[in-house]
């Protein structure tokens, strides 16, 4: 033991103990939990070094909880006759503002869970009677690799698609829009209408060197079964866009309406004219939505905000109509939970989950159907 | 679509191309070319104002002759569970203070040329390119002797930090590292990410881990790896139980003894976290338990006496703080090492004719 004054050698610090301590301590229960968790999560994309990481993440920080409460499939080995699967992609690296999307799937499985049912009564579903539902958990992320998070993100929503399962995916930021269609679009045996609810037309090639979350249509629409020309963006506009993006939208011919289309038209006409093009020559569609395209008001917690957006019941109408034509998937985006205020954000996406899926149960496109439901006012 | 078309305008161009040159090129990984190495217009990132209100420098080619810079760094890839490190350069600007302390007997505003050279260009979504733009703007400042006081950005950065200015120190240098954690893994998420920068910094070869000393390391968080590659590669750890029950003269002491050994230079990395999270509630990976305001002041004075090659701030985390307090003694702990560089005649000019210290603030001895 040194004295006051002398001055302290290597030896005298815990820190010097805690290094040598370390080499005995046993850890063999945690080298088995390792090891279960490893073939539950499936090996990951070819792109990942370290093949220890799985492609749905079974390891550290895992979601507490599941989407709506619904079963957890902790062995992906198992997944398969489900009607629906939730896949939580927490990845924000693609934001080129406020970061914080990555807490957007938990966001949404805790509200959903904890308030909330499966029934509408104005829709008259419900869900738990109509709909096999499950939560796959979250895709393993690599935040700082924006392709390899796409690489996973890809195959991840393969996996769910091949095996027919409706996928829902939880972002994350908007650059997961393109890998998603990536992910999916092998399986569709014809074209894909994709659906794009935004502020933003997030269709420029790149920003800061990298396909950020201002460039998921590009890509999206580079995939041969995935044309632009049936691309529909709703609710583009105020001071927010890119130049650059717009010209891309004008060059590949797709479509866009802006919210002052929306006040003009009406939500129905808006309804109908999307529906011709997006279905057009096409196979199946595809749902992406940016919680930012309603007004900040609704979804305060969110990334890039935009004031003029949607009002909820016009985006939730507007929803519903296309649930009810039958989808392939869909993706709810840039949720931000450090910026959200009493989860409201989180809530609206979760809800219109719901709602698309409850159109699609009512449409008989997905699930099973209560018959004998009484004639409908409207 | 049709009327984006008709659009005219050559005012965007114009200043586009003098910014490009204000800037300088950025970092070969860049693909996009029309990217600087310095922030300079665009959108992302540009900061709000400058540490303390000192000038802005916006042409980088004349940089040169100043006594400090201060450089954003607003990177947060990196972070394994929050982020929000990339509005830390602005946060620390944004808060006020002055540039004198009555106990130093120091007014910085007199005693140092100060520059802000506003924010390195991140690639917030590809950690490696931003890692070239990070080491490059390092080498840029310290190839003109510039004392580089370095605003994270979350502490990945702290490897590129001392990769960019190895080359220019003619001789090894220590790393003095305060931290609750000991951020020396190979890497995690297939990544060199926030708990990796000490890994690879002491990979560099006039960066020897024999020269690396970490203060305030401990509580529920981290690997054991780092464990065992500290182990490997005997590095100095003190821990909070060993501050408290060696007291920070001691822990200062053996520090710059162990850091300066056969060295150079010493450079600090001081993760806001080392604080305890009452102080420092806004960064990403708080734990309880670590140092408090007044240690941290002391031992930073203390470190800073010797003299440092630069310094770098790193995981302040702004939307996970209250009322910019964590940016706020963050601003602090800098203008603290700055002002003790000044009054041990380290860095400026030392002001002349001051009376007797009653105690402390004088430089220690030379270690042996």
């Amino acid at each position: 033991m040194s004295d006051g004054n002398e001055r302290l050698r290597s030896e005298e610090l815990q820190g010097s103990w805690a290094m040598e301590a370390q080499e005995l301590l046993d850890g063999t229960k945690g080298k088995e939990r390792e090891e279960a968790r490893r073939a539950f999560g499936l090996e990951a994309a070819e792109t990942i070094r370290d093949r220890t990481l799985t492609l749905f993440n079974r390891g550290r920080r895992m979601p507490a909880g599941t989407f709506s409460g619904v079963d957890f499939v902790e062995d992906m080995r198992e997944l398969g006759n489900q009607d629906v699967a939730f896949i939580g992609a927490p990845y924000d690296g693609g934001t080129t503002f406020r970061p914080g999307t990555r807490f957007g799937p938990s966001a949404m499985r805790r509200i959903s869970s904890s308030t909330g049912s499966r029934f509408n009564p104005g829709m008259g579903v419900d869900l738990t009677e109509s709909l096999d539902m499950v939560d796959v958990g979250d895709v393993l992320i690599i935040p700082s690799n924006l392709e390899k998070s796409f690489d996973q993100i890809a195959m991840a929503v393969s996996y769910v698609a091949e095996r027919e399962i409706f996928p829902v995916v939880l972002g994350g930021d908007h650059a997961i829009g393109y890998p998603d269609v990536r992910g999916l679009a092998p399986y569709i045996d014809g074209n894909i209408g994709i659906i794009h609810f935004d502020r933003h037309s997030d269709i420029s090639e790149k920003s800061m060197d990298e396909r950020m979350h201002g460039s998921p249509f590009f890509h999206a629409t580079n995939i041969p079964n995935a044309p632009p020309a049936n691309l529909v963006q709703i609710g583009i506009g105020g001071w927010s866009g890119s130049r650059d993006g717009l010209k891309i939208a004008r060059d590949r011919e797709a479509t866009v309406i802006t919210v002052d289309d929306i006040d003009r038209y009406g939500v129905d006409r808006i309804i109908e004219y999307a529906l011709e093009i997006v279905w057009r020559n096409a196979k199946a569609v595809w749902i992406s939505f940016d919680i930012d395209v309603t007004d900040p008001a609704f979804a305060p917690g969110t990334g890039t905000p935009v004031p003029g957006g949607l009002l909820p019941r016009e985006l939730l109408k507007m929803m519903r109509a296309f649930g009810a034509e039958g989808l392939a998937g869909m993706e709810v985006v840039e949720v931000s939970p450090p910026y959200d205020q009493s989860d409201i954000t989180a809530l609206l996406g979760a809800q219109a989950i719901l709602e698309v899926l409850g159109a699609m149960v009512a449409g008989g496109k997905l699930g099973r159907r209560v018959d004998d439901l009484p004639e409908r006012p409207y | 679509m049709e009327a984006e078309r008709a659009l005219q305008g050559t005012k965007g161009k114009e200043r586009m191309e003098a910014q490009r040159l204000f800037g300088l090129p950025a970092a070969e990984t860049v693909r996009d070319r029309n990217m600087t190495l310095f922030s300079r217009g665009g959108w992302y990132m540009s900061p709000q104002g400058t540490f303390g209100g000192v000038d802005f420098l916006e042409d980088m080619r004349q940089l040169g002759g100043q006594d400090v810079a201060f450089v954003g760094a607003p990177y947060d890839g990196a972070t394994t569970f929050r982020p929000g490190t990339r509005f830390g350069p602005d946060a620390l600007r944004r808060v006020g203070a002055s540039w004198y302390n009555p106990g130093f007997g120091v007014d910085l505003m007199q005693s140092l040329s100060m520059v802000d050279v506003g924010n390195i260009q991140v690639i917030p979504s590809n950690l490696e390119k931003s890692f070239d733009q990070i080491a490059a703007a390092m080498a840029y400042i310290a190839e003109r002797e510039v004392f580089p006081v370095v605003l994270g950005g979350d502490h990945a950065i702290g490897y590129p930090d001392v990769r960019g200015i190895a080359p220019y120190i003619d001789g090894n240098i220590g790393i003095i590292h305060f931290d609750r954690h000991a951020d020396i893994s190979e890497g995690s998420l297939d990544e060199r990410m926030h708990g990796s920068p000490f890994f690879h910094a002491t990979n560099i070869p006039n960066a020897p881990p024999a020269n690396l000393v970490q203060i305030g390391i401990g509580g529920w968080s981290g690997p054991q790896e780092w464990f065992k590659t500290s182990r490997e590669r005997q590095t100095t750890m003190m821990t909070m139980d060993d501050i408290d029950r060696y007291g920070v003269d001691r822990i200062v002491e053996y520090a710059l003894e162990v850091a300066w050994r056969n060295a150079k230079a010493v450079w600090v990395s001081f993760d806001i976290d080392s604080l305890d999270p009452a102080f420092a509630p806004g960064t990403g990976t708080p734990v309880a338990g670590g140092l408090l305001p007044r240690e941290a002041f002391q031992l930073v004075r203390g470190i800073a006496r010797e003299g440092l090659i630069g310094m770098e701030l790193v995981e302040v985390s702004p939307p996970y703080d209250q009322a910019d307090r964590t940016a706020m003694l963050g601003a602090h702990l800098i203008r603290d090492c700055l002002g003790a560089l000044v009054a041990a005649g380290k860095l400026g000019t030392q002001p002349e004719g001051l009376p007797e210290r009653p105690y402390g603030q004088a430089p220690a001895p030379q270690p042996d």
